[in-house]
């Protein structure tokens, strides 16, 4: 499977006429966008704005976000299972319209979450600071179900993704990247003198507002199972999480995934990277067991002699992180954890909700419970008193001149489960 | 959970009702010490301990040797919940708020319930 990306290197968004990419400059015509999105008969109105790196700007509360995308040539299209149908995806050409991300606003819960600040302090923590964020904010019919409201804005902001990536059909890229992910056998027997490593992709599916898709279906549904790299950056994975701003695995995240980014970038070089499975995070226990025994299973069969996981949320996913160690450090696989912390305010108790001996190789992407002050906005796209009970808030977080106290867990992305920030702790 | 949002189908099983988190997890450990073992995970997925004042969590129903399992994983979950004391104090939470609390703890052991083949 070879997929080329085709990134198209966007500098500044405008409302406009027509909606095109042209030198750099990506115009949308703000009526079509907005019935291009607005079909769901409970959608009554929705605000879109244009937030722009370096701006005194407050997004607030987020959802998802997501990076717009359109398949040029190969099979399926975009969101497969969900907005293209079920073919395939994953090889052929993609067109990326790179520095630009939609982002859906909207209060599905009365607690809230997340902040997405645009420049001072809050912008230092968030990977979605350095896109220019194209905010979507619907008013929906009273009285929807708390799933059907959420269900809304995820299609919402997949449709403005499609909507958006399809303004780069035609536009030659600035730079085509291609990703190849050879069958096994050929992969294996590429570098003979590397070691075969893999990915173990971990998918939030707990239930209500804790949920992924794949190809559409419900990852709390699935078996662990092979997926390719290249059908994850086209779409293959949704975000359906609305819940914990920091750890959350955006669609975005999804599709620009740092760790396949990574192996890639080593594949060849220190190592042979040759596959991913994706598995889930479920509430049961019977199923943790099950699932973290077939993903060791599989990458067994499939030869890996080390692996790289990530994990997405906190709590009773450590629990799956944990036995994901032990299955697969047991079957001699070395496995390198990667995922944030909650040791408390303090930094003193234990950081995870579970632990193993096994788990002797960890990467830590920060800590989500210190507490920051994001200095006021001279803007506030979406609802300025949802910061008083923000996750990671507090009743009274948000002061009258606009500042407002969060733990980092508030901030969307700022601890991501897969390592998308760019902060780091340095020792002296 | 609330006794008020529990399935009619299901009030016939073996349902204890707290009104602290602190009680929850302590009755849990209390039930794992005498030979109960956890079904469901004693966390939420995201939403953190403290954060949500409620928290249901599924044992079996028969007994047996002690599941050292079961009482590693509550053990480290109360200790995950005292940590969230200095984040969360919930008896400050806002009365709107509980409503949505309610429904994501009851919607992960819906999630649960499916899972374990009960339907609900």
């Amino acid at each position: 499977m070879k997929l080329e990306l085709g990134k198209i290197k966007i500098n500044d968004v405008q409302f406009g006429k027509e909606t095109s990419v042209k030198d750099g400059l990506l115009t949308i015509n703000k009526d079509e966008f907005i019935e291009a999105i607005s079909d769901d008969p409970n959608i009554l109105s929705v605000e879109v704005d244009i937030a722009r790196p370096g701006e005194s700007v407050r997004l607030i509360p987020c959802k998802d976000v997501i990076e717009p995308r359109v398949k040029v040539d190969g099979p399926g299209g975009i969101f497969p299972g969900v907005l293209a149908d079920e073919t395939m995806v994953g090889s052929g050409r993609t067109h990326v319209l790179q520095g630009v991300a939609i982002v859906t606003v909207g209060r599905v819960l009365g607690f809230q979450e997340g902040v997405l600040d645009m420049s001072g302090l809050g912008a230092k923590y968030t990977p979605y600071s350095a896109t220019i964020n194209v905010a979507v904010n619907p008013e929906l019919t009273e009285g929807l179900e708390k799933h059907h409201h959420e269900e809304i804005l995820r299609m919402m902001g997949l449709k403005a993704a499609v909507y958006l990536g399809e303004a780069g059909r035609n536009v030659e890229p600035d730079e085509i990247i291609t990703y190849d992910h050879k069958p096994l056998l050929e992969a294996a027997n590429q570098y003979p003198d590397l070691p075969r490593v893999g990915y173990v992709y971990l998918l939030q599916s707990q239930g209500l507002l804790h949920d992924t898709w794949v190809y559409g279906v419900d990852a709390k549904n699935i078996l662990p199972t092979f997926i390719s790299p290249t059908e994850v950056m086209d779409g293959a994975l949704i975000s359906g999480n609305c819940v914990a701003a920091s750890d959350k695995v955006s669609t975005f995240i999804h599709q620009n995934n740092p760790i396949i980014e990574d192996l890639y970038k080593e594949h060849g070089k220190t190592l042979n990277f040759v596959g991913v499975i994706i598995t889930n995070e479920n509430v049961v226990l019977a199923d943790k067991i099950r699932n973290s025994n077939y993903t060791a299973e599989l990458a067994q069969r499939m030869g890996w002699q080390g692996a790289i996981i990530s994990e997405e949320g906190y709590g009773n996913p450590d629990t799956d992180l944990m036995m994901h160690c032990d299955n697969l450090e047991g079957k001699g696989i070395k496995l390198v954890i990667v995922t944030d912390e909650y040791p408390g305010r303090d930094g003193a108790s234990q950081s995870f909700a579970d632990v193993t001996d096994n788990a002797d190789a960890v990467v830590s992407v920060g800590n989500g419970n210190p507490l920051v002050e994001l200095p006021p906005m001279d803007k506030v796209i979406g609802y300025a008193e949802a910061m008083n009970t923000i996750v990671g808030g507090f009743d009274g977080a948000l002061k009258e001149d606009g500042t407002m106290y969060t733990e980092i867990q508030g901030i969307m992305g700022a601890t991501s489960g897969v390592g998308i920030t760019k902060m780091t702790a340095k020792a002296y | 959970m609330l006794k008020k949002i529990i399935p009619e189908q299901h009030r016939d099983l073996n349902l204890k009702f707290f009104d602290a988190l602190d009680d929850v997890m302590t009755t849990t450990r209390d039930m794992i010490h005498s030979g109960h073992a956890l079904i469901s995970h004693p966390l939420a997925g995201s939403v953190k301990p403290m954060e949500n004042p409620y928290r249901t969590i599924i044992l079996s129903e028969e007994t047996g040797p002690l599941d050292y399992e079961s009482l590693r994983i509550l053990e480290n979950a109360m200790s995950q919940v005292n940590a969230f004391k200095q984040s969360y104090d919930p008896s400050n939470c806002p009365e709107f708020l509980l409503s949505d609390y309610q429904l994501i703890d009851s919607s992960l052991i819906d999630s649960a319930m499916k899972s374990l083949k009960i339907t609900i």
